[in-house]
């Protein structure tokens, strides 16, 4: 900064800026506590995800076991010897099914299927973006 | 005992706590009014401005990442809210005759204002900077009263660094002028 700055501050020191009105806070705080709560809520709720997946691991476990065979007695038989041999060739043929059923769906239904589910998984981000900056 | 600085209570807004925004707008209304008024030049107009200004800050607050300080931020708000209203109503940026003292006369008109009253300066300091075009006007009380670098300056205005400090120092130039020109013609005496 050079002398004519340094000069001219000192002399803005004595300058004095128009105060705003006297209930100018009250009236901004007015307005702000009249507005709408715009709080985010997401299309799912806290858990629904959690309980989703939950729901669905659980019923693919069902399946597997439920389809599989009884495992063979052994010599010592074992606790686990009680539960069924997991067939795993269940998974490979309902992911066959699975396939030749959206082949049998028209792309368009395909793909906006595929839209809902990417902006669900958006939104279920962005909800908690949202939280983790409330912190 | 030092009070909380802009982000505690940016902090505590975000947080749910609304009430807390009051000491911001304590804290920043004098000086979001006083650039609104400078540059719309009717007090209905500035209220207004300012009032939507911080209001506007409050519904954005999310989106404020501290890359600026929070005054810098409201007053690009508050700048950019006034431009918009002035090309809406297609008000025409003021322009003055330049008429510029060198180095020397400005440093005597500087150590004559020292000597003088503080009130009576102070209004002299009013009547000079009200004659200054809008900008010119925001420029002065943005480097000169609070301090703000070029740089936050150029943030606020949305001007390159280099045109904000040509534009201070004409400013500066004219401000000088405009004492002198009281000065000679008599309106205020020594004390």
């Amino acid at each position: 900064m050079n002398q004519q700055d340094e000069q001219f501050r000192k002399l803005m020191q004595n300058y004095r800026p128009q105060r705003a009105p006297v209930d100018f806070s009250k009236r901004v705080m007015d307005q702000i506590h009249a507005l709408p709560k715009l709080e985010y809520k997401p299309v799912f709720g806290k858990w629904f995800l959690t309980i989703f997946l939950s729901v669905f691991a659980g019923f693919v476990a069902v399946v597997l076991f439920m389809s599989g065979s009884a495992r063979p007695a052994t010599e010592a038989p074992g606790l686990l010897d009680k539960v069924p041999q997991v067939e795993l060739e269940v998974f490979n043929e309902a992911h066959k099914e699975v396939l030749g059923w959206l082949a049998q769906l028209p792309s368009v239904l395909i793909f906006a299927l595929m839209v809902v589910a990417v902006l669900l998984v958006f939104d279920h981000l962005l909800n908690r973006r949202m939280h983790q900056r409330k912190l | 005992m030092n009070q909380p600085d802009d982000n505690f209570y940016i902090a505590r807004v975000l947080g749910g706590d609304t009430a807390s925004y009051s000491y911001l707008v304590d804290r920043y209304q004098d000086l979001v009014f006083g650039l609104a008024l400078k540059m719309l030049r009717n007090q209905e107009d500035a209220q207004e401005m300012a009032q939507d200004s911080f209001v506007k800050a409050y519904r954005s607050l999310a989106t404020y990442r501290q890359e600026s300080k929070f005054s810098t931020w409201l007053y690009r708000i508050t700048y950019n809210g006034c431009i918009s209203l002035m090309r809406k109503r297609k008000l025409e940026v003021r322009s003055m005759d330049e008429q510029q003292l060198t180095d020397g006369d400005e440093a005597r008109l500087n150590e004559q204002l020292t000597g003088m009253d503080k009130a009576l300066v102070e209004k002299l300091l009013q009547e000079a900077l009200a004659k200054l075009p809008e900008l010119e006007q925001v420029l002065i009380t943005l480097y000169y009263y609070e301090d703000q670098k070029v740089e936050e300056i150029s943030h606020i205005t949305g001007l390159s660094d280099s045109n904000v400090k040509v534009k201070i120092h004409r400013a500066r130039k004219k401000m000088y002028a405009l004492l002198h020109q009281s000065y000679e013609e008599g309106i205020f005496s020594p004390v």
